[in-house]
């Protein structure tokens, strides 16, 4: 296959950030990290069953400043995912097209999650 | 047909073997139906161990001897194992162009889905049935 001698759309080095294309790329890096704490997740279930030590030392490492920090990004980008996810379900149903809709929901959607993480917050307290 | 191929199929074949009317669009529909299945469970799974008083893991185990509590958070264990399979799928088909790295990561990541379900089923048998 012959490789084509220009340069691929969209060519990112010289594309002007936006609202709408922000959000995007956040849904899948989002969904990414989501990935790998629903591994560490399932290994805590499997410790719960096994091992009350080492399930108590998971959630010991998530209490200390690194791994609380990591817990906070988790729950917002959980927050998010799920939020942007329910705006990406309305539009496979084609709601929610127009340019004003899409930055109305997309504002919407980054207010909604960091509520969501500010509940989980204030409830943990 | 007026458009000239260079292919010795029959139309017939050609036809048979073009689109995704048949398993391509499996793949997009299991997302979204994962993703609605996941809304709730992981909302209650989340708020749950938010609100639990001391987060011990004695704790969360009495909260999961409640079959309810217990169903729910299996269901978001598996749904969440196979949403994400299907997402990883999805990035690895986008950016991973040397085929070998491509099949070697999707088929990793199929193994890795398999084992997360295994271990959400072993444990929550094994604390609810003991």
């Amino acid at each position: 296959m012959n490789k084509p001698q220009r340069p691929l759309s969209p060519y990112i080095q010289v594309y002007k950030p936006q609202l709408t294309s922000m959000l995007s790329i956040m849904h899948r890096i989002t969904g990414l990290f989501l990935s790998l704490g629903l591994v560490i997740f399932v290994y805590w279930l499997y410790r719960l069953a096994t091992d009350l030590n080492i399930a108590n030392e998971v959630i010991g490492f998530f209490q200390t400043g690194l791994g609380c920090t990591l817990l906070y990004v988790w729950i917002f980008a959980f927050a998010y995912h799920l939020c942007n996810g329910i705006r990406h379900l309305f539009w496979d149903v084609g709601k929610g097209y127009s340019i004003p809709a899409v930055y109305r929901s997309g504002y919407s959607v980054l207010l909604a999650a960091a509520l969501l993480t500010a509940l989980v917050y204030f409830l943990s307290r | 047909m007026t458009q000239q191929t260079n292919s010795f199929q029959t139309d017939t074949a050609k036809v048979k073997g073009l689109g995704s009317s048949k398993s391509g669009f499996g793949h997009w529909w299991m997302q979204r139906m994962s993703a609605v299945l996941l809304i709730p469970c992981g909302l209650y799974v989340l708020f749950s161990l938010a609100g639990a008083e001391v987060l011990q893991a004695q704790v969360v185990v009495a909260w999961l001897t409640q079959p309810f509590n217990a169903a729910v958070t299996l269901l978001f264990a598996l749904a969440g194992s196979y949403h994400g399979a299907l997402g990883v799928d999805v990035v690895v088909e986008d950016y991973i162009h040397n085929h070998a790295v491509n099949l070697t990561l999707r088929y990793l990541t199929k193994i890795l889905m398999i084992v997360m379900m295994m271990s959400s089923v072993f444990a929550l048998a094994t604390i609810l049935f003991g």
